[in-house]
């Protein structure tokens, strides 16, 4: 233990969504970061290096506006670079976010047609930040495309604005 | 210091699925994290009676060792997480799903366990999905398919929303386990 914290290892907990955090004994190698300011969600990327070897990377997308700063957390450990890319790109950051983190929702009213409206852009802006952050980060997906589905909303929007992205190494 | 150690090691389990065994005295490795919102860890004993859907009450001397809510402004239904250990070195864990489609009724599932791991499963095999009460007003008669399926969209979204959130709870409430 004492090597390891000599090494730079330290206990790092990594909080999964509905599961067990994941617990390791690691060394934070990067951390990047996509907090586009027009977006409620900021998600960030994180890679650690196990003290016992492979890697873990997590993900971490928080509700910007939401009380008591709402997170949907996960994690993988892995040896290999190329599965923890296919846990990074298959990942849908709209997996599990909230209706409310789309349409914000004053109590007791309906959202209005605008904020339906407004929502319904959201969710492809999200997807291709979270693409653009994958990519600028480690390169594009090697091999097949992951399965994206048939429908339009899970395409990049073609006016993503780049310089919203920043990142951390 | 009593430290409960609730973390999935690497490097010896498959990706999902598997459980490490856990334990409230072993020692886990000490780390300093950021507090979680709406997360408390408490060690006060005390004597507790707990609402129990369908029973009577339960009551116990004991300490509370964690607890979360996932209330959040606006939202229509949330759970609350809690767990003890008793006197007797038993654990009672307890789920609270509290809301405003609830009113003062809730759902309070309530059991209680010798080792810590079966708490800990009974957290993890919850079905939130089964917290949802439908509000379809099924026997209206002049509710016509068009109305029907909008109503079934929005159950189906408020049942997904439910085992979303009930999962971030979760995470959210064995992460902060090991706060102290």
């Amino acid at each position: 233990m004492m090597a390891e914290e000599a090494s730079g290892f330290d206990f790092v907990l990594l909080p999964r969504h509905g599961r067990r955090p994941l617990g390791f004994q690691g060394r934070l190698l990067a951390r990047m970061e996509a907090a586009p300011p027009d977006l409620p969600v900021d998600s960030c990327v994180t890679l650690h290096e196990a003290a016992t070897g492979g890697f873990v990377c997590a993900i971490r997308h928080r509700l910007r506006d939401a009380a008591g700063a709402e997170e949907r957390c996960y994690a993988l450990a892995a040896d290999d670079a190329p599965t923890l890319l296919r846990f990074l790109h298959l990942h849908d950051p709209l997996r599990d976010l909230p209706p409310a983190a789309l349409v914000p929702q004053a109590a007791g009213t309906a959202p209005s047609r605008a904020a339906l409206a407004e929502a319904a852009t959201i969710a492809p802006r999200l997807r291709a930040v979270w693409r653009d952050l994958l990519a600028a980060s480690f390169g594009p997906l090697a091999g097949p495309e992951p399965d994206q589905g048939p429908t339009a909303s899970r395409r990049p929007a073609p006016e993503e604005d780049h310089d919203e992205r920043h990142q951390r190494a | 210091m009593n430290v409960i150690n609730v973390h999935e090691p690497i490097g010896v389990y498959e990706a999902y699925g598997v459980e490490e065994p856990v334990s409230l005295r072993d020692p886990a490795p000490s780390f300093a994290r950021a507090g979680l919102a709406r997360s408390e860890r408490q060690a006060a004993s005390g004597s507790f009676t707990l609402r129990r859907s369908g029973a009577r009450p339960l009551a116990f001397n004991g300490r509370l060792l964690s607890r979360h809510s996932g209330e959040r402004a606006g939202a229509a239904q949330w759970h609350e997480l809690s767990l003890y250990e008793t006197e007797e070195g038993r654990f009672v864990a307890d789920i609270r799903v509290l809301g405003e489609t609830h009113g003062n009724a809730g759902q309070f599932h309530v059991e209680t366990f010798n080792e810590l791991e079966d708490a800990l499963r009974f957290f993890e095999n919850h079905d939130a999905r089964r917290d949802v009460v439908s509000d379809i007003p099924i026997e209206d008669a002049g509710l016509s398919p068009a109305e029907l399926m909008v109503h079934a969209a929005t159950l189906k979204v408020r049942v997904a929303e439910a085992q979303s959130g009930y999962r971030a709870v979760l995470s959210a409430f064995l992460t902060a386990m090991h706060r102290h």
